[in-house]
């Protein structure tokens, strides 16, 4: 389990680099990333499925401008890899694993987001190297500033990744034997309202509207 | 001694024009993203001394625009300062700030609405449609189709921009100007409308009448707080707690 989930948060954390930093050739869309992470935690139809759901879900967050888009990336990852470890251990239905990963990850998309400002203040200071460096005609370290920023995203991401998983673990642990039958049940059972919502969703995204007037 | 851009250098523009919002700050948002993706195009021009620096800190300022439409702009860039630094005189530093602010704008403005708010909600769309209604091993179809339709879209376009703006010069800014997005993005949200359907039937037809309601009913009332602009992640907990709900009431469905 720790080799799997250093392994899953490294490869997470690379591939959300595609979430604003690099390449964004959406690979880090719930759609991929939810299989791809199923599949790495062995039950590759389970990633599928979570994907889709909030895939649904934040089918229409824009990473307009100057705001910092909500990190479905992230939640994805976590959900899906803490629904599939506990239902290693625990003996409810899938569906029931499906909807308290989506439960925990939820509060942490919104974490990272918070930690994603940090990011970006620092990458203020390594601007005012840069320049620096343009003053000293360094291309050198200009675009070492760059690369040292995208370490950095990739650092936040893996500890980020690593921790949540494994507090996600334990909290489950903890919670999940405590709760009474109708919980549990109730929460699988509303896997399909989780459906509904991302449905209407698809309908907001889609709905006539006047081009360029957000909202 | 004249200077010029090889297909290389647009190559390896192009390669970095991926990484433009890398180091991206609050306070002049995608600069150093920009200088990163210019950087072979300086090297080529300017031999190391004070005109390299200057060009260094032009491209150090303020800059903004969607990663995609971004091309255009590295492009006209490249193609102005290459003449500049031939034939001193024809264009000046001032008229390359500019350049880049104006086309910045509008640039951004259809990349927002046409990838990030139409296409790429589509391409997810049908991705998930195939995931339904396919089985097995076959289902994988859907995410694959989802990363190379609209990356389709999104590499023409950044290969594409850059190499038009490499040719064109100023003059592309012509071509966006009678580019019109609004048709097709009207087009795409109807298709969308379409699929959105399709999956609602596919869901009503698997259910009775009693799943039925009660799906449907969820889903009209999250639309409904949807439109009051209710937070997301409210939206899911309270879905959740309404599921745990009806199940305690012995409402199964």
């Amino acid at each position: 389990m720790l080799l799997t989930s250093v392994w899953i948060s490294l490869v997470a954390s690379i591939i959300s680099l595609d979430v604003t930093a690099c390449w964004q050739v959406m690979i880090s869309r719930p759609i991929i990333i939810g299989p791809l992470i199923g599949w790495m935690c062995g039950d590759f139809i389970h990633g599928m499925i979570m994907g889709s759901i909030l895939e649904l879900i934040w089918i229409n967050t824009l990473p307009l401008g100057a705001s910092i888009p909500l990190d479905a990336a992230a939640t994805t990852v976590v959900a899906t890899a803490t629904s599939i470890f506990l239902e290693q251990w625990w003996s409810g239905n899938e569906s029931t694993t499906m909807v308290l990963g989506i439960c925990y990850a939820m509060p942490l998309g919104t974490f990272i987001k918070k930690l994603d400002i940090f990011v970006r203040r620092f990458s203020n200071q390594l601007v005012y190297y840069a320049d620096k460096y343009a003053k000293q005609d360094n291309l050198f370290m200009i675009q070492a500033m760059v690369i040292l920023a995208i370490l950095l995203i990739v650092l936040k991401y893996f500890l980020f990744y690593f921790i949540s998983i494994y507090l996600g673990l334990y909290i489950f642990h903890l919670v999940v034997p405590q709760l009474p039958d109708y919980v549990l049940d109730g929460l699988g059972q509303a896997r399909i309202l989780l459906i509904a919502l991302g449905l209407a969703m698809v309908w907001d995204t889609f709905r006539f509207r006047k081009v360029g007037k957000e909202s | 001694m004249n200077r010029a851009i090889t297909k290389l250098d647009l190559f390896k523009m192009m390669h970095r024009s991926f990484y433009i919002q890398a180091v991206w700050n609050f306070e002049r948002l995608q600069n150093l993203g920009f200088l990163f993706t210019v950087v072979p195009m300086i090297k080529r021009l300017y031999p190391k001394g004070p005109a390299r620096i200057e060009a260094l800190q032009r491209h150090l300022e303020f800059f903004n625009t969607h990663p995609y439409t971004a091309s255009f702009v590295v492009g006209v860039t490249t193609s102005m300062e290459e003449k500049m630094a031939n034939q001193p005189g024809t264009v000046k530093p001032e008229d390359i700030r500019s350049i880049k602010a104006i086309m910045s704008g509008p640039l951004a403005a259809i990349g927002d609405a046409f990838f990030w708010a139409s296409l790429r909600p589509f391409s997810a769309l049908i991705g998930i449609l195939m995931i339904l209604t396919l089985d097995g091993n076959a289902k994988l179809i859907g995410p694959v189709f989802f990363l190379f339709f609209f990356n389709f879209f999104g590499l023409y376009i950044r290969f594409g921009g850059l190499a038009k703006g490499y040719m064109l010069g100023t003059g592309v800014v012509d071509i966006l100007k009678k580019f019109d997005t609004q048709d097709l993005i009207t087009v795409i949200n109807l298709l969308g409308l379409i699929g959105l359907g399709v999956l609602l039937m596919l869901y009503a037809a698997d259910f009775n009448l009693w799943q039925n309601i009660i799906f449907f009913s969820t889903l009209l009332m999250a639309y409904g707080l949807i439109r009051k602009k209710v937070y997301t992640n409210i939206l899911i907990y309270g879905v959740l707690a309404w599921g745990v709900l009806l199940y305690y009431l012995n409402i199964n469905f």
